[in-house]
């Protein structure tokens, strides 16, 4: 039978049965378990492997390295999205000069870019970093643009209520405006995601971009075994990468985005 | 009700008038016309004051003054630090559940979970919502939407209630339910009411004082000396109409 749980305050409460705490336990738990098998292993990084002789455990250690990345780029990508479209809507004038300011900004190619960042990280010697700024650049300003669009639909009865009950800074943030724009950051996040799919390959096989640079110098990740994989011939591993790449983007469609759409329906004005 | 509630911009207040509004000017930034001009009432404890005009006329301006949403360009406002205000629209957050949207504005005072569920249960019970606090507001008619807004605006338990056409958009059916749902919680409470109209006969089915107001400016105010419950057909009723429309003609 359900039980009515309020978590935290009665912001984002919702029906729980025991049955869903239970999947929820699980599903956090190889999740922590899986993030820290994958971050062990960024930490720990071994030869590259080699790709005639690949094994289905390098294949599945590159899709976590993949979805790991992707996934902290867009966590990055979300976080400094809020503040960002907060600035540029918090007043007419600040909106003249910073909505065209952002959009030159995001209509650079991230490419453009590319050379330069990765031979910094490289000086630094973290591949990884610049792999994830990439992505990240990549996914930033589908969300800052989709974040402003939500900011700027909210009624305004709304907002003079929240001014009426002293709802200031975060109160008002957390009470009224994020849920506000919530269906635009799902919109958004699932624009991001597909940014980020779509410059994996690129962001993926760095060595093309490092003087003198080889195949061993990529990190691990579906990007790179597809890239890396197309010139060297092994057809069946791009042919294997490529169809672990469209079943996880489906995957994420049918359990997330689609959850997620649904759910953002609640929060819409009417 | 105690003096350190009240915001005193001007000194001398009569604490018997709850809202002092004194020569408020309102013109606002970018605009050459004046929205409000040279506006003075004064709303008494207890009071049900009714602002009417025709559209454009700067009634809502008022009220917005009243609810601190608007700054006056001059002049002077008394009212207490702490009002509940009804909208148009509802202004309901609907990711929220009934009793939810009445309990955060509660939540976010910082008020125990205890107290703040005491008052919700309180004032969604006075609005005989009680059946309705685990619904969501795309699942309520216009008018038990409008009756979860009275029930937050009286949550916080302000001492002037501030209503912005809120039955505007209803039928007459349910606009008749809704006044005599405001008539008892007004006399349960004792609140202070300023409502903002652009019906004649619903300022005086309600109020104790109609201001009429013109091109930003006030006309008249009209103490309605009806008893309640106040009937259309009545002679009186009628009277007041007709010198209400004079007003707004001439």
């Amino acid at each position: 039978m359900a039980i009515r749980h309020y978590h935290h305050h009665y912001h984002f409460s919702y029906l729980t049965s025991k049955k869903r705490h239970f999947t929820s336990l699980i599903v956090v738990i190889s999740a922590i378990t899986l993030i820290l098998i994958v971050l062990f292993k960024f930490l720990n990084p071994q030869s590259q492997v080699d790709l005639k002789d690949l094994s289905y455990q390098d294949i599945l250690l590159a899709s976590f390295n993949t979805l790991f990345r992707l996934f902290v780029s867009y966590v990055f990508a979300l976080v400094l999205s809020i503040p960002i479209a907060l600035f540029i809507t918090k007043s007419p004038k600040t909106e003249r000069i910073m909505l065209p300011v952002s959009d030159i900004i995001q209509s650079i190619p991230i490419l453009a870019f590319f050379p330069v960042i990765v031979l910094a990280f490289i000086k630094l010697h973290a591949i990884e970093g610049a792999v994830i700024f990439i992505l990240f650049m990549a996914m930033l300003w589908n969300l800052v643009f989709s974040m402003i669009g939500g900011l700027k639909t909210i009624p305004e009865d709304i907002l003079s209520a929240a001014k009426i009950f002293g709802l200031k800074g975060f109160k008002k943030l957390w009470y009224i405006t994020i849920p506000s724009i919530f269906p635009y950051i799902i919109t958004g996040s699932l624009l991001a995601w597909a940014q980020g799919w779509s410059i994996l390959i690129v962001a993926e096989a760095l060595h093309s971009y490092i003087p003198n640079g080889s195949m061993s110098q990529d990190p691990l990740g579906l990007g790179s075994l597809l890239v890396n994989s197309f010139y060297g011939g092994q057809n069946s591993v791009f042919l294997a990468s490529l169809a672990i790449m469209v079943v996880l983007i489906t995957l994420i469609n049918f359990f997330v985005w689609q959850k997620l759409l649904h759910l953002a329906e609640r929060y819409k004005f009417d | 009700m105690s003096g350190k509630n009240y915001c005193i911009w001007r000194k001398g207040i009569n604490l018997t008038d709850v809202i002092i509004l004194k020569n408020i000017n309102k013109v606002y930034p970018g605009s050459k016309e004046t929205a409000v001009s040279d506006f003075s009432v004064e709303v008494k404890d207890g009071e049900f004051l009714c602002l009417i005009g025709p559209s454009g006329c700067g009634k809502s301006t008022v009220l917005k003054m009243i609810a601190g949403l608007e700054k006056p360009t001059n002049g002077s406002i008394e009212k207490p630090l702490s009002v509940g205000m009804v909208f148009q629209s509802g202004a309901l957050l609907p990711w929220l559940t009934v009793e939810e949207n009445v309990a955060f504005p509660l939540y976010a005072k910082g008020l125990s979970k205890e107290k703040a569920e005491d008052l919700t249960n309180k004032y969604v019970q006075m609005v005989n919502l009680g059946e309705y606090k685990l619904k969501y507001p795309r699942e309520l008619s216009g008018g038990q939407k409008q009756r979860v807004g009275i029930a937050r605006a009286l949550a916080v338990e302000p001492p002037v209630l501030l209503l912005d056409e809120p039955f505007s958009a209803l039928d007459p059916i349910t606009t008749d339910e809704m006044h005599s749902y405001l008539l008892k919680i007004w006399k349960e409470t004792g609140k202070t009411i300023v409502m903002v109209s652009h019906s004649m006969e619903e300022a005086i089915i309600l109020a104790d004082k109609i201001a009429i107001m013109k091109e930003g400016k006030l006309k008249k105010i009209i103490d309605v000396e009806l008893k309640r419950p106040r009937q259309e057909e009545e002679k009186n009723f009628i009277t007041f109409l007709e010198e209400i429309k004079l007003e707004l003609n001439s």
